[in-house]
């Protein structure tokens, strides 16, 4: 005989647990934590690098990458407390990791967390990690394109850093294009165009976060 | 992309509530929002299904469309995701369907 068996069960339920989780820790640090996401290559250590600069170890950076701790040795070097998650293969972070990570840092007399999720504009903007905000990376020399091409992360974001400005002039590459996409998207985001190599708009970008932990 | 790993989990869902039963079917609801590709979840949730039970289990995926509401309150199905609303042209929404993925029901034999 036959017996049907309603289940009913999220598989993103396990994921949400740990997120509310990370979002409580997160409160009870009055730390805020950005989630940064992005395609490889797109600039996101070096961003980082320069606000290492400017936070020192007041700046907590959880990050992700399928194996290497690279990022995670180069942000140790510009003065950030610095944990590394190698996923062997997954795609993102899952809320989980990030719990476990957290459980290997010291988060007391730190203002600021960046998770840096593993280069990919896909599947990461569908997990909640417990951040404050979803932050795009985008570099000029992907094209502008990406925003209409992978619209779930710019949906949910609350900015997106437009990086490696200074290579504008060899690529075709439109900044208002980019703003108009994210726009028809999500009207309440943030745009911050800006070179980690020339530092240029950087300023901008430093005085957001600023707003954000103050 | 990461479909494997969300079918997995689906399959150790199942077969726990199946208990020593054999599982025959399995019903799963993907939303269009929910960044889970329900052919792919399909595909890995059959291979899955066949290596760890001989016998063959069915795999039905319902795909949840995406809903929305505008802030204008207009309530509306884009028809391509992300499109903006189609009464006044903002993309000030909320969710109402789309984002969920789960594992809805299970059929066993009681034989």
């Amino acid at each position: 005989m036959t017996e049907s068996i309603r289940i009913a069960s999220s598989v993103y339920a396990a994921n949400d647990a740990f997120a509310r989780q990370n979002r409580l820790l997160f409160a009870g640090k009055k730390l805020v934590a950005l989630n940064m996401i992005s395609s490889p290559g797109s600039g996101k250590t070096s961003v980082l690098e320069r606000m290492a600069a400017r936070y020192g170890s007041a700046l907590a950076v959880i990050t992700g990458d399928i194996q290497t701790t690279f990022d995670a040795d180069r942000l140790k070097a510009a003065g950030a407390a610095a944990v590394q998650i190698e996923t062997g293969g997954s795609c993102h972070l899952s809320a989980a990791m990030v719990h476990k990570a957290l459980t290997r840092m010291d988060l007391d007399n730190k203002k600021l967390l960046v998770i840096e999720n593993v280069g990919n504009l896909v599947c990461p903007a569908a997990f909640d990690l417990g951040e404050n905000k979803k932050i795009a990376v985008l570099s000029v020399a992907e094209g502008d394109e990406k925003v209409a091409k992978y619209p779930a992360l710019f949906a949910r974001a609350a900015a997106v850093i437009v990086n490696k400005t200074d290579l504008l002039p060899y690529v075709n590459f439109s900044v208002d294009r980019v703003r108009e996409d994210c726009l028809k998207l999500n009207r309440e985001i943030r745009m911050f165009p800006l070179s980690c190599t020339t530092g240029e708009g950087f300023e901008v970008w430093m005085d957001y976060c600023a707003g954000l932990t103050n | 992309m990461h479909e494997y790993g969300v079918a997995l989990e689906i399959a150790q869902t199942a077969f726990s509530a199946a208990g020593t039963r054999r599982l025959s079917k399995v019903t799963l609801r993907v939303g269009e929002l929910s960044g889970v590709f329900a052919e792919s979840l399909a595909m890995y949730c059959d291979l899955i299904f066949r290596e760890k039970q001989c016998e063959r289990v069915e795999v039905v995926s319902v795909t949840i469309p995406a809903r929305f509401t505008c802030a204008c309150g207009a309530v509306y199905s884009p028809r391509k995701l992300f499109d903006p609303c189609p009464s006044c042209g903002g993309a000030d929404r909320s969710v109402i369907d789309g984002k969920e993925c789960s594992l809805e029901s299970i059929e066993v034999d009681n034989d």
